[in-house]
């Protein structure tokens, strides 16, 4: 894995994945289509490391079934929103982490609105 | 109206959800909630909501989510559950939402259910939880830090915070 630790601590200028399901993309007012603040309302949300999962040659986080999207946000965004990123790597999948802390609804639409969709 | 065809009465089949008595929740270990696929369910919908020209689709939005099998996003989801979308279906046809931009709904992984409007100048989210009070959120988009809570019903014939929801989204056409 290119000596990059699955345990490391999620520096904030990490990228972190999330898959969004297709019924979570809806209308934002001007003809395009946005993330809903729904997806991001999980007080321990899972998400992938870019920057693991890009050093163990997986790329993009799967699609399953009907997520129909991936979207990113910077470690960053999350901690100004008073969470905690965890690395939470998995056998199966080294790059996890989780975004720990309660997502009161102005925090899970900034973290929507942060969210740029990647896939 | 009706997705039933043929039917006369005001309902919408949405799936076939049905609650599993406590003491018979063999499939508990594979649902993790209670909740499996037996029987179906009815939606009562009412006449003001059947009035609104974009019923029908949010009633295949519905559908949709009422279909959602348990980790639908991969991520250990529940399956959306039927009172959800029951009270966001009476929710909408309470506050005379006809006349109203249409609404998406959307699925929380909780098994709650969230009535969404993104307008030009302001945002407005019902979040309907299973049971309890719904609550409404108002927020100019980009900031909403700024934005509003309020509990918007805890029973289908509490009108109070309902007419705050429709005074939140005429608040876009007055900017």
């Amino acid at each position: 894995m290119d000596g990059v630790d699955p345990s490391s601590a999620v520096a904030d200028d990490e990228a972190l994945w999330r898959r969004v399901h297709s019924t979570q993309l809806v209308p934002d007012g001007s003809g395009a289509k946005r993330v809903s603040s729904a997806a991001f309302k999980d007080p321990e949300m899972s998400v992938d490391r870019r920057l693991i999962r890009e050093a163990c040659g997986q790329g993009v986080v799967d699609s399953r079934g009907s997520s129909a999207a991936l979207a990113e946000v910077s470690a960053g965004a999350c901690v100004a929103r008073g969470q905690e990123c965890r690395p939470d790597p998995l056998v199966e999948n080294p790059s996890h982490a989780l975004v720990i802390g309660k997502k009161t609804k102005p925090t899970a639409q900034a973290l929507a609105a942060a969210a740029q969709l990647v896939a | 109206m009706s997705l039933i065809e043929g039917a006369t009465s005001p309902r919408v089949l949405t799936d076939d959800f049905q609650p599993v008595a406590s003491e018979l929740r063999v499939s508990h270990a594979v649902f993790g909630d209670g909740w499996t696929r037996l029987h179906p369910v009815t939606v009562e919908v009412g006449e003001r909501l059947q009035a609104a020209p974009w019923c029908k689709d949010f009633l295949s939005l519905v559908r949709a989510l009422s279909s959602l099998a348990p980790n639908w996003n991969g991520y250990g989801e529940r399956p959306i559950h039927p009172a959800s979308l029951k009270r966001a279906v009476a929710l909408l046809d309470a506050m005379d939402a006809s006349q109203l931009p249409a609404p998406s709904i959307v699925p929380v992984a909780d098994g709650s259910v969230q009535i969404e409007w993104h307008l030009r100048t302001r945002s407005v989210e019902v979040e309907v939880p299973p049971s309890g009070d719904a609550t409404g959120f108002a927020y100019d988009p980009g900031n909403a830090d700024d934005g509003v809570e309020w509990r918007v019903a805890g029973q289908p014939n509490d009108r109070s915070g309902l007419d705050r929801l429709v005074q939140e989204l005429a608040g876009d056409e007055r900017k």
